[in-house]
């Protein structure tokens, strides 16, 4: 099936938009993907805490000071393994869309689209974590509030915080950067171009 | 008869109507003098001012840091005088720096200057009453040295006006004294075995690190006020000196009969030379340049009685010198100054050391009224002169010589403060006046009333008092320097190799060696770790404390029942405080320093097991 539909050869355009993904995708690093911000009357200024393509960064100290408080276990980087596969799996994608612009196949177009989802693997794995840091309370706790699940998206109110999540510019740059690599994939389908003839 | 029964109502209902407006206009302007005008010096809420003032906390020991144009007090910074809420002289550290000293008396804040201008590293202190400075750093608002008690000095009013790239500040002695301190000599001895003495106090221009560079040793006389030379007289320095009568007793009689006393011309680039030179005496280990014996380091200038203050104007050209005992500042020109000594143009010489013609270097006597003390400048070529016994600033114009305005202040000003008014480019728009008395100037008090200060605004062609504020004991002088040069940090960054610090809960221990117990404590909202520490009576113990909330102003406190110790910890600070443990029971700490929502929590106890 994939030789059907990878068949035929990237045109100049496809292969530019293709080149240009890579360059979104490796731009993404620069920015977070998702990012979470603290606001209380005491923080106007608000606790941020950003993840990027290569870690987490940000006000990581003091906002686990503050869950200590309703017994939250302390977020610590290297409880995160699976970050260290997204520079990994970025890179591989930046790689291979270049590779698609450099030698015009377009199979791995067809191949960065159907692996595209496991993106979303990534977001569902966030929602977990986030799940267990609000679910696995400490009963001790000084403060004991109901298990919640943290944002992962929009606001959310806890005691004196509100705590807004929200995709950041990393994340806008890949969005982009698959649009482009779908409509590459497009224009060159040799379908399409029959159709016209 | 009607009509004139109708005439003395008149008259009577007239009567009334300024009897009860006799009685109210005063309560409804305040005393005509020093009415203030509203509005200029709001700041509104959670905005910020534009400037700093530091000023000088007199025999407080401290230094108080103030917001302008609010006046909103916003630190006092402990400097020579123990301060619990802080821990200043209570932590091991600040202990070793105050040397047993209990109180001194800060005088005279410098900004530390680069070409002129304040740079915002440091400020410098003196200490009148111990012979020692400090210096502040303003990263941290706290002293980060103190040199002294200086060796040969005895009471530096004079400092510390540094030099326009802060090569130095000069400490001369107000007390001339035998030397080297702590000898003794009668008082039938002073004119030959007194000595003043002025130490030149070095500042590293990296670290800011403060040392005797070398000392002068001057007729015992007593040495006032200073300032350092900028621009054209860049390399010299000026103080003034009264008492060289050379009284020993009821000086405010015996000092005074003397029609003129001296300003002191200094070269201190020269003196810098006749030390590499090795043209000194080593005096209790520093080197002491005596300038009758080294021609071309001092001169003195003739001055109306008992002067005061001297100011240097901000492009270096005049020295200011103002009379006190007489209604007038005397101008000298430095060219005119550089001419003289060129043509040797002497009137003499005084104790050896040669007195410039007052006719050849004075420009102009400006009468500016009773009393004056200090001048200041702004940015249009105007002096601002204090006037103690009149009560009020006299404007005058560098120049013509003209005084163009006068306001009214409240009461007995002592020094004033111009923005930016020590440094090579004043900003002019405020000025500070500090007042001796405050009287009814706030609700009493009692019998002691707080000193006050005025903010004047002197933007506009009249001057005008804006603002006033109380203040504690007493600031003698301040400056004023533009916010944006002070670049506080929030938290003291962490230093994982800092001796004692400790950045885990697990690194968290209690050491003993032999008698003396090492708690490495870790400190956090709202816990210590450890939190209860039980001692042998008789040990000592050290407490290090490290504060490991990297928050903006999330300062934990330590303070241990019955022990008389207390101190602050600030965000990732590692401080040490120490008690010897011989009272035996069980005895709380806690945090005094009020942190979070379970602060009354953050406890534990010192448990003191009694000798057997
Ligand atoms: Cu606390």
């Amino acid at each position: 099936m994939m030789g059907w539909i990878g068949r035929g050869e990237l045109g100049r355009w496809e292969r530019r938009l293709l080149l240009f993904s890579a360059a979104l995708v490796l731009l993404s690093f620069a920015f977070p993907l998702w990012q979470v911000r603290l606001i209380a009357p005491q923080y106007p200024e608000g606790l941020t805490l950003a993840v990027y393509a290569w870690g987490l960064r940000g006000k990581l100290d003091i906002i686990n000071t503050l869950n200590h408080y309703v017994g939250m276990r302390e977020i610590r980087p290297e409880d995160f393994p699976e970050l260290r596969l997204i520079p990994v799996a970025f890179l591989g994608v930046a790689l291979l869309a270049t590779v698609a612009a450099w030698t015009g196949r377009r199979w791995i177009p067809f191949l960065l689209i159907v692996l595209a989802p496991v993106a979303l693997l990534g977001i569902l794995d966030l929602w977990y974590r986030l799940y267990l840091y609000g679910h696995t309370l400490d009963p001790d706790a000084p403060i004991r509030v109901p298990p919640f699940t943290p944002p992962i998206l929009g606001s959310q109110r806890l005691a004196n915080f509100i705590t807004s999540a929200t995709f950041h510019v990393g994340t806008l740059l890949h969005v982009i950067a698959f649009v482009l690599v779908v409509l590459a994939f497009w224009r060159s389908s040799p379908w399409r171009g029959r159709s016209r003839s | 008869m009607r009509r004139r029964v109708k005439s003395a109502g008149i008259l009577g209902a007239v009567t009334l109507v300024v009897i009860a407006l006799a009685i109210v206009l005063p309560q409804l302007g305040g005393r005509e003098s020093g009415a203030q005008e509203p509005g200029k010096a709001f700041v509104p809420p959670g905005k910020l001012d534009e400037y700093y003032m530091f000023a000088s906390g007199g025999h407080s020991g401290q230094v108080y840091v103030f917001g302008i144009p609010s006046m909103r007090r916003i630190r006092t910074i402990p400097v020579f005088t123990p301060d619990p809420a802080t821990g200043w002289g209570y932590d091991e550290h600040s202990k070793r720096m105050l040397g047993g000293y209990t109180w001194g008396d800060v005088h005279h804040p410098a900004l530390s200057e680069t070409r002129g201008e304040y740079d915002g590293r440091w400020l410098f202190v003196n200490d009148n009453a111990n012979n020692r400075v400090a210096r502040i750093d303003l990263k941290t608002f706290t002293v980060g040295q103190i040199l002294g008690p200086v060796p040969n000095i005895m009471g530096p009013h004079c400092a510390a006006f540094v030099t326009p790239n802060t090569e130095y500040f000069m400490m001369p002695s107000r007390f001339s004294a035998p030397i080297p301190t702590g000898t003794y000599a009668p008082l039938s001895e002073y004119g030959k075995k007194y000595f003043g003495v002025l130490a030149a106090i070095a500042v590293d221009p990296k670290t800011g690190e403060m040392s005797v560079g070398w000392e002068l040793l001057l007729p015992p006389w007593q040495y006032d006020l200073s300032d350092a030379g900028k621009k054209v007289s860049e390399g010299w320095a000026f103080l003034t000196t009264y008492n060289t009568e050379e009284a020993t007793t009821v000086l405010e009689k015996n000092a005074s009969k003397n029609d003129r006393d001296y300003i002191i011309v200094l070269n201190w680039r020269e003196v810098e030379k006749a030390v590499k030179a090795g043209k000194f005496t080593a005096i209790a280990g520093v080197k002491v340049v005596d300038p009758t014996k080294v021609p071309g380091l001092v001169y003195l200038i003739p001055v109306a009685k008992s002067p005061h203050g001297v100011d240097v104007s901000p492009d270096g050209r005049f020295i200011v010198a103002s009379g006190k005992l007489q209604p007038t500042v005397t101008v000298y020109e430095f060219a005119k100054i550089q001419e003289a000594i060129q043509k040797k143009d002497f009137a003499g010489t005084v104790r050896g050391l040669p007195v410039l013609n007052y006719e050849s270097v004075r420009v102009a006597e400006v009468p500016v009224g009773l009393g004056p003390l200090h001048t200041q400048f702004d940015d249009k070529g105007f002096a601002y002169t204090s006037l103690f016994l009149d009560s009020a600033i006299a404007k005058w114009q560098l120049g013509t010589w003209k005084v163009v305005d006068k306001v009214q202040i409240n009461y007995n000003v002592g020094h004033l403060a111009a923005a930016e008014g020590d440094s090579a480019s004043p900003d002019g728009k405020y000025l500070v006046s500090l007042n001796k008395m405050a009287k009814d100037r706030f609700l009493s008090v009692g019998p002691s009333h707080p000193e006050s200060l005025q903010l004047i605004d002197i933007a506009g062609g009249k001057m005008r008092v804006i603002a006033d504020a109380p203040v504690d004991p007493e600031p003698h002088y301040a400056q004023i320097v533009k916010a944006d040069k002070i670049k506080a940090i929030e938290i003291h960054p962490k230093e994982t190799k800092r001796p004692n610090s400790v950045w885990s809960p697990k690194d968290a221990r209690i050491e003993r060696k032999g008698n003396e117990v090492h708690v490495y404590m870790y400190a956090i909202r709202s816990r210590y770790v450890p939190d209860n520490v039980e001692v042998n009576q008789g040990d000592r113990v050290f407490f290090h404390i490290t504060n490991n909330d990297l928050d903006e102003d999330l300062t934990h406190g330590f303070g241990i029942s019955l022990y008389n110790v207390n101190m602050e910890i600030q965000p990732g600070e590692t401080k040490t405080i120490s008690i010897v443990a011989e009272k035996p029971g069980v005895y709380p700490f806690y945090c005094t320093n009020f942190c979070s929502a379970l602060h009354q929590e953050m406890q534990g106890y010192l448990l003191v097991k009694p000798k057997k």
